[in-house]
């Protein structure tokens, strides 16, 4: 430990240079002072006291000296050690648990990629336990002042506060460096324990979800709870994390701090953070990243990156104006909508007549217009799509993100002109723009209509070709059922709600209708039936060749919003189980996950990917009839031509 | 908050106003007909978003006035609203009509660019000069009117030069909504 420790000096030297404020002992203050100044005042003190202790012990070597200076600074970067503090013990002990399951279904032990040698790990996990220590100033303090094995006694009061489930925890965490010591190559995570905090909550601890961008020079470009500019304090943390790993040669991939897990990502000058206590595996934290990185390129391509590149010290936020808003939408509804995970469109239920007849005057109309792609959206779901001959199918993650961007823009919805507005669809060309023509259709049930083409100056002929397709809809008779068109609502609590409450009860009913399809209730028995009625909460099914997958309408239990983030949490937990196999050769094809909150089920086959929740009574066989039923339900043309796009639309 | 650009057009084209206005993304388009004065307006309210002015060109090409909003509140509104017109000048048609617009007149209380120094700036440099308010719709349609009044006649156009754009038998101005937002 004492040969590991002057790495972690130099590591805070070169990723936090002076924003560390605790560091005034071991730098020249004039390096400090200005940092200093950008922390919360309420902190300032407690660290101006504890940086003066590690100075007093006389005989500390140097080389510690800087690492308890890096342990002190990274305490009092607050950010994380407020996630910490939601590591309480029943969630602790819920997430251990799970995590075991998933170890004993995919036989590989806690999934830890270790580093090149241990030392980056253990950098880490001395940095998160001080982290937890910090929730006991005074014996924070005395760990700060320069042990040598701080990390280790760290780990065990930690365990003490926290109580059995978190020493079990401990004991994990304690297993997951031991492998990482031993085992070369790959991608790092550290993994340590958090000790339960009452005492001083603070501004970050309160929210169970962050999501956080910064630029490679350590300058805050996002952050989804409070605003940006809060962040300089933990944007030198999150530097410094990355850089101490960088400096191995290495790459942060995640942390697990208690039940918080923290996710990196970095993409070129990029770098996005994730850290959530609601028990999202890091693979679905991953992807969320992604999209986030996707959204971002959306808007602005990756020119920002390379802005970044040639000018580091440039403030890009000055380029994202608005974009926070778009972001922290995309967040949202990832957090109560868990088809992001299957990266398949989200078909809305239409009769296949009507479908049919709308898709055929979509192709028209793109035809007509000359654009690249049309679409005919309600909220995130497809009703129609069309693309012009020789272009690739769109890639549900772009159409996901442009969904999100469409419908972050009230102006669209609320008529202020026809919009046309510079796009870019990461997975088409994230290099350049393409121009969409955004018109809704009808503002109150919000189908809108996008026409996408690859010239600014196409402006006239897709409003001439949006004008053609409402006509010949009007014409048809198409109109009116088109407007009774609803997306299910998934969490209520958003305006959304509201205006179902406005709405005449006979519009109501047409929503109930076409939705119906899919709804639990109203699937055959014994696979369906009122609430209570079957173990069957809710299902989503993947149809693999067609790229598409549906869900059922949210049950009562999982309509309030963290109802709603609770289900998409247990399907993140599910798609994680069934698509990380023991080895890439030979993928799983059941999985199974049980506790007190619901039974998790899911299968793949060659066709069909089906996840189901279910009550937490089921037991195995009652799943695997359950499943058995609705594979053969959906498998039934009659009902997949309703809930799903022709192949011919999506994919041919 | 922006200078008030889709406020403004909106209130002018619909005779809306909306307290919290969400920041305009890419471009909206908007028409109005004045029978009275032979004019079809086809407006375009650009987004005063930095991450999109190298896309304004193709909204003012060929545009047969160009109205630049700033906020009276907002100094550096002002001087943005001054590089829009630089801009405008260099690259715009040499016909296009300008008209400088001072917005949010209703805050009076906190002015922070006196009518002295914008009307001298557009003295200066050739534009038409007013300040409106959104809110209270005060010299909105004067704002418009003026620019239709200034518009050659139809006999004096040869054609307004603009690509793909279908023109009936009213003459038409495109109108062009750009400036600096803040």
């Amino acid at each position: 430990m004492d040969a590991e420790e002057p790495v972690l000096g130099s590591a805070v030297v070169e990723g936090s240079a002076g924003s560390v404020s605790g560091s005034r002992s071991a730098f020249p203050p004039a390096d400090v002072r200005p940092a200093t100044d950008t922390y919360d005042d309420e902190d300032d003190d407690d660290g101006a006291a504890s940086v003066g202790e590690p100075a007093d012990d006389d005989d500390e070597p140097a080389g510690s000296d800087g690492a308890a200076v890096l342990a002190e600074g990274l305490a009092e970067a607050e950010g994380l050690a407020e996630a910490e503090g939601l590591a309480e013990g029943s969630e602790a002990s819920a997430a251990a648990s799970r995590r075991e399951a998933h170890a004993a279904l995919d036989g590989s032990g806690p999934s830890v990629s270790p580093p090149h040698d241990g030392e980056s790990v253990e950098a880490i996990e001395a940095a998160v336990a001080s982290l937890a220590l910090q929730k006991h100033p005074p014996r924070a303090r005395r760990q700060g002042s320069g042990s040598p094995h701080r990390t280790s006694t760290g780990d065990a009061e930690a365990a003490e506060a926290g109580g059995p489930s978190t020493a079990t925890h401990t004991g994990d965490g304690r297993r997951a460096s031991d492998h990482a010591a031993v085992a070369d190559g790959g991608e790092s995570e550290a993994s340590t324990s958090g000790a339960g905090a009452e005492d001083a909550p603070t501004q970050w601890h309160t929210f169970p979800r962050h999501f956080f961008i910064l630029s490679s020079s350590g300058k805050p470009i996002y952050s989804y709870n409070g605003d940006e500019d809060s962040l300089v304090g933990l944007s030198a943390l999150i530097s410094a994390l990355i850089s101490v790993v960088q400096n191995q040669g290495d790459a942060v991939q995640h942390i697990r701090s208690g039940s918080t897990l923290i996710v990196f990502m970095l993409h070129g000058p990029l770098y996005f953070v994730a850290a959530s206590s609601c028990g999202e595996p890091a693979t679905a934290l991953r992807k969320q990243l992604e999209l986030m990185y996707g959204q971002l390129v959306l808007i602005v391509t990756t020119g920002l990156e390379r802005i970044i590149q040639r000018n580091p010290s440039y403030d890009v936020r000055s380029l994202l104006d608005g974009v926070g808003g778009v972001l922290s939408a995309l967040a949202d509804h990832m957090a109560s909508d868990p088809a992001y995970l299957l990266s398949a469109h989200k078909p809305l239920p239409v009769p296949a007549a009507d479908r049919a007849a709308i898709s055929a005057l979509l192709s028209e109309a793109v035809r007509q217009s000359g654009a690249v792609y049309g679409l005919l959206m309600a909220d995130t779901y497809v009703v129609a799509m069309s693309r012009a001959k020789q272009q690739p199918p769109l890639h549900p993650d772009d159409l996901l993100l442009l969904a999100n961007f469409v419908m972050c823009n009230n102006a669209y919805r609320h008529g202020h002109g026809e919009a046309f507005s510079p796009v870019c669809l990461p997975h088409f060309n994230a290099d350049a723009f393409l121009h969409a023509y955004i018109h809704y259709l009808d503002a109150s049930s919000g189908l809108y209509l996008v026409l996408l083409s690859g010239s600014a100056e196409a402006f006239h002929q897709l409003s001439s070709g949006r004008a053609w397709l409402e006509e010949q809809a009007a014409v048809r008779g198409l109109t009116p059922r088109l407007r009774a068109l609803r997306p299910p609502e998934h969490v209520p609590a958003s305006g959304g709600a509201a205006d179902d409450r406005r709405r005449p009860p006979q519009q109501q009913q047409q929503q109930q209708q076409h939705l119906n399809v899919l709804s639990v209730e109203n699937l055959p028995r014994p696979l369906g039936g009122r609430f209570g009625h079957t173990a069957l909460w809710s299902y989503g099914v993947r149809f693999t060749a067609l790229q598409q997958a549906v869900f059922s309408p949210p049950c009562h239990l999982h309509r309030s919003p963290e109802g709603a983030a609770q289900l998409a949490s247990c399907y993140a937990q599910l798609h994680s189980l069934l698509h990380s196999p023991a080895s890439p050769a030979r993928p799983n094809k059941l999985a199974w996950f049980a506790d007190s909150r619901a039974a998790l089920v899911a299968s793949r086959e060659r066709d069909m990917e089906v996840y189901m929740v279910c009550d937490p009574m089921t037991d195995k066989a009652t799943a695997g009839a359950l499943m058995e039923a609705l594979r053969r339900h959906f498998s039934d043309r009659g009902i997949a031509a309703d809930v799903t796009l022709t192949p011919a639309a999506a994919s041919a | 908050m922006g200078s008030g650009k889709s406020s403004l057009v909106l209130r002018y084209v619909k005779g809306q106003f909306f307290d919290y206005q969400a920041s305009t993304v890419g471009a909206a388009f908007l028409t109005k007909t004045l029978p009275e004065l032979n004019v079809k307006f086809e407006i375009w309210d650009t987004a005063g978003q930095e991450r999109y002015h190298s896309l304004a060109p193709m909204y003012y090409r060929g545009a047969a006035a160009a109205i630049i909003v700033y906020d009276i509140t907002s100094p550096d509104s002002f001087t943005r609203a001054k590089s829009w017109v630089r801009e405008l000048q260099r690259q715009g048609s040499p016909n296009m009509i300008m008209a400088l617009t001072g917005n949010k007149a209703d805050l009076e209380g906190q002015r922070a660019v006196t009518v002295e120094e914008a009307q001298a700036y557009a003295a200066e440099n050739g534009l038409f000069y007013i300040e409106t308010s959104a809110k209270t719709a005060a010299n909105v349609n004067q704002l418009f009117e003026e620019i239709a009044r200034k518009l050659p006649k139809p006999e004096a156009v040869p054609r307004p030069p603009q690509g793909g754009i279908v023109l009936s038998e009213s003459q038409q101005a495109q109108n062009q909504k750009k400036s600096s937002c803040c």
